[in-house]
């Protein structure tokens, strides 16, 4: 009999600990569930107006726009569209502080802007879902800006983009997975277990040393030509079926060197990109310079945050700021030259 | 094995069981606590040889040396020769052989010399033990007991460095293994791992990228990275002993505290005897008064004091960053002695505003021989202090884990200072230049409900916020 009472009262004192941590995490972790898109422009999208509270990479929190992207409102039939990863989606900043909402602050009215950046939507798969996004409104947004941290494209990349067989990834919002997601404890576990926590438990496990790091693959990978050729073209295709304007906005990681300068990724793959942009006449907005002049400048970096290493994660709030301001200049230039429809 | 590896807690769990079967089947004390002792030998000597079976034979070896030596009038300067000459080896060959040949200008290639687990520590446990019987303070004890003093796994790592006559007084005697050592023990070791993963290893990210790049970073965070590191290396060395002390209550030994408020400290003296009590207190009755102590003048007390305190700092490592950080406590304490000499402020009673400015004061300077013990070489120290003094601009950062940390420090101390007052029973010092609180660990009746909620929230949070990038035991190379 001792030992039952002794077992319901270690089970009881489990569950209103699991309760107690939950509301702690409300203000250090609270992400919600991904949920099936059913528009199928994304992989998923964030429910319905959730919340979220982050502080393991930048401090921040916020709601997500009646269509799961993070927007203060949603936008109907935007002149401007936002398509990119975590970095565009922005939860590691304040929603006033993201380079979309920042980019509509710049215009004042003058096109609208709406940012359906979604974390895990890499470059390829923004590729892919351009038809589908393009054709999403009433009316084609005007401008489409596509983020991305990778200039890298192979053939195999294309293949799947124009094939639409990006690697699909599931939601995991329903059964037993979807609902151990909902407690935040749960969630935040898996979150640390994912980040290396078994690993800091088990320390003789397995070599990182052995791991290739996705630097040194596109060290490893040639320039393949007719993969930026094809890339492109349909890139071009888009633009005029939809007749849209498409900027690509690309940010370099960052580096800072022990004699106090700071190095950016830049290869022939940039090189590659940036002509084969300009071949096709798509917009490409390079920010190396500009992080590089805020660094020397203004002693920021643009990714980073004071709860980790500076120059490394996320875009902050000062790599949203020069984003848009890129964008913004961008913008600008195409209504000068014509090629923005007003 | 790391203390902070399923491994090592497999471990735990089956010397646990093992003792607490032993304590059971065997009624007969001294059965009892025989098989006990070889039971923790055993494991000990598994710890050890997991990591490299060449460590268990040096560890072998240097205990047979030991237990031969000690006692015996002719041989026991040898069994001290012996345990030097082996840390010495081990440890500073290539330190020695490298400054030789840059002062002489000589070809040098480092020989592949590995250290061997918890050398630095289990030689000076050694050295203690044979001097403590050579001096007739302590019984010569048997082998099984010798081996066992040295090899205790809980500690063999990086300490506590417990005096022999306190482990054996312990073992002698039938130790009940059980609800009574675990319910205590786990809460020590969780919050000593709290310590560790969530506070030392949140800290390091930031220190460590700011060591690395100090010319990336304004002369103000580079401070606070100065800061930042005092706080790492406490709650990272703390937060190691409380885990060894921890487990060894599990296992129904009580190790000694380690650590007791050092950064409450008023001056570098009170420092010290807050601060890595078990090798400060050995580095002082086994250095310091072997020297001489204060017993042959006013010069030969500073140049003893300052003489330890190198030694102290070499002990840590075979760098001439760790003897610059010796030197400069030996300095400060030669300097703090002069000065309570001269103005008596000794029996002084003192505001509560310069006490405040002596415990800042002690903790920046503190904090400014920690730039040398954390910098790879004295050029990069140099640097880190110029970059500090050269209120030049570069990146900022407010660290957020620091500032998390200072809260919980202050927190922490600012409890221990009420407890202490509240305490009927304390004992009023004649030093009013020290303080008066004490180290504590937060306990919870684990059979009680809120308890045991209060127990697994903490753990949960622990499991939330640890930082999951890995970061080794500073201590876990000396």
């Amino acid at each position: 009999m001792k030992t039952v009472k002794g077992f319901v009262r270690l089970v009881g004192a489990g569950i209103v600990s699991v309760g107690i941590i939950c509301l702690l995490l409300c203000f250090y972790n609270i992400m919600p569930v991904h949920i099936e898109n059913k528009k199928g422009n994304t992989d998923y999208v964030w429910p319905a107006n959730s919340v979220w509270v982050k502080a393991t990479e930048g401090i921040s929190f916020g709601r997500f726009d009646a269509n799961g992207y993070n927007n203060l409102s949603v936008t109907e039939n935007p002149d401007i569209i936002v398509l990119g990863s975590s970095h565009m989606e922005a939860c590691e900043v304040m929603q006033d502080e993201s380079a979309a909402y920042l980019l509509a602050q710049k215009l004042n009215g003058k096109y609208t802007v709406y940012n359906m950046g979604i974390s895990g939507h890499d470059f390829y798969k923004v590729c892919q879902y351009l038809p589908e996004n393009l054709g999403l409104n009433d009316a084609v947004p005007k401008v489409v800006v596509i983020e991305t941290s990778t200039v890298n494209v192979s053939e195999e990349n294309v293949d799947e983009i124009l094939s639409h067989t990006v690697e699909f990834t599931p939601s995991h919002n329903t059964g037993a997975i979807g609902t151990l997601q909902k407690i935040p404890f749960c969630r935040a576990v898996y979150h640390q277990a994912e980040g290396g926590l078994l690993k800091l438990f088990m320390p003789d496990s397995g070599s990182s040393s052995n791991q290739t790091t996705a630097e040194d693959t596109y060290a490893e990978t040639e320039i393949d030509g007719s993969a930026y050729n094809e890339l492109f073209s349909y890139l071009k295709d888009m633009e005029d079926k939809y007749g849209t304007q498409i900027i690509i906005c690309y940010h370099p990681t960052e580096k800072l060197m022990d004699d106090g300068t700071v190095s950016f990724d830049s290869d022939e793959h940039l090189t590659a990109f940036k002509e084969y942009a300009d071949k096709y006449g798509i917009s490409f907005v390079d920010m190396t310079d500009r992080f590089e002049n805020m660094y020397y400048k203004e002693h920021y970096v643009a990714h980073g945050f004071c709860t980790g290493e500076l120059a490394t994660g996320h875009l902050n709030k000062y790599g949203h700021a020069a984003m848009a301001d890129e964008i913004y200049n961008e913008i600008n230039n195409l209504e000068e030259a014509g090629e923005l429809c007003q | 094995m790391s203390m902070i590896s399923f491994g090592f807690f497999g471990l735990v769990a089956v010397v646990f069981v093992l003792l607490f079967l032993t304590n059971k089947i065997f009624k007969d004390d001294n059965r009892s606590i025989k098989i006990s002792n070889i039971v923790l030998l055993v494991a000990g000597y598994l710890f050890v040889a997991y990591a490299d079976w060449r460590f268990a034979a040096v560890l072998a070896l240097l205990t047979l040396s030991t237990w031969f030596c000690a006692g015996r009038r002719k041989a026991y300067p040898y069994g001290i020769a012996v345990a030097v000459l082996v840390l010495a080896f081990f440890k500073y060959t290539n330190f020695f052989a490298e400054s030789f040949a840059e002062i002489f200008g000589t070809d040098y290639t480092a020989l592949k010399i590995i250290l061997p687990l918890g050398i630095s520590f289990y030689t000076f446990s050694a050295i203690s033990y044979i001097v403590d019987v050579s001096k007739g303070k302590l019984d010569k004890r048997n082998l099984l007991d010798v081996a066992l003093y040295l090899s205790f796994f809980p500690k063999i790592t990086s300490g506590p460095i417990q005096r022999s006559q306190d482990f054996f007084n312990q073992i002698d005697k039938k130790r009940v293994v059980g609800w009574a050592t675990f319910a205590p023990g786990i809460q020590i070791f969780v919050f000593g791992l709290f310590k560790k993963i969530v506070l030392a290893d949140r800290l390091s990210v930031f220190v460590n990228q700011v060591y690395e790049t100090p010319m990336a970073f304004g002369s103000l965070t580079v401070f606070l990275a100065a800061i930042a590191y005092s706080l790492q290396i406490y709650f990272d060395f703390s937060g190691y002993s409380d885990m060894a002390v921890g487990i060894a209550k599990i296992l129904g030994i009580d190790l000694p505290r380690n650590f007791n408020l050092p950064y409450l400290s008023h001056n570098v003296t009170e420092l010290w005897k807050r601060w890595h009590i078990t090798l400060s207190s050995w580095l002082r009755d086994y250095i310091y008064i072997s020297l001489g102590g204060n017993r042959k003048g006013k010069v030969r007390t500073d140049v003893n004091l300052i003489l330890t305190m190198v030694i102290g700092g070499i002990w840590h490592g075979a760098n001439w960053t760790y003897i610059v950080w010796g030197l400069l406590h030996g300095i400060a304490l030669a300097v703090h002695k002069g000065w309570m000499t001269i103005t008596g402020s000794r029996e002084k009673k003192h505001s509560v505003v310069s006490n405040i400015i002596s415990i800042l004061f002690t903790f920046i300077f503190t904090t400014f021989c920690w730039i040398f013990f954390r910098a790879e070489s004295i050029s990069q120290a140099v640097l880190i202090i110029k970059r500090i003094f050269s209120f030049e601009s570069g990146l900022e950062q407010p660290y957020f884990w620091l500032i998390i940390s200072l809260v919980v420090l202050v927190a922490a101390e600012a409890v221990a200072f009420v407890k202490a007052n509240n305490n009927p029973n304390r004992k009023m010092s004649k030093n009013t230049n020290v303080s008066i609180a004490e180290g504590y660990y937060p306990q919870v009746d684990l059979t009680s409900f809120w308890g045991l909620v209060a127990f697994f929230v903490f753990c949960g949070m622990l499991l939330c916020l640890a930082y999951t990038g890995g970061s080794p035991f500073i201590y876990g190379n000396y």
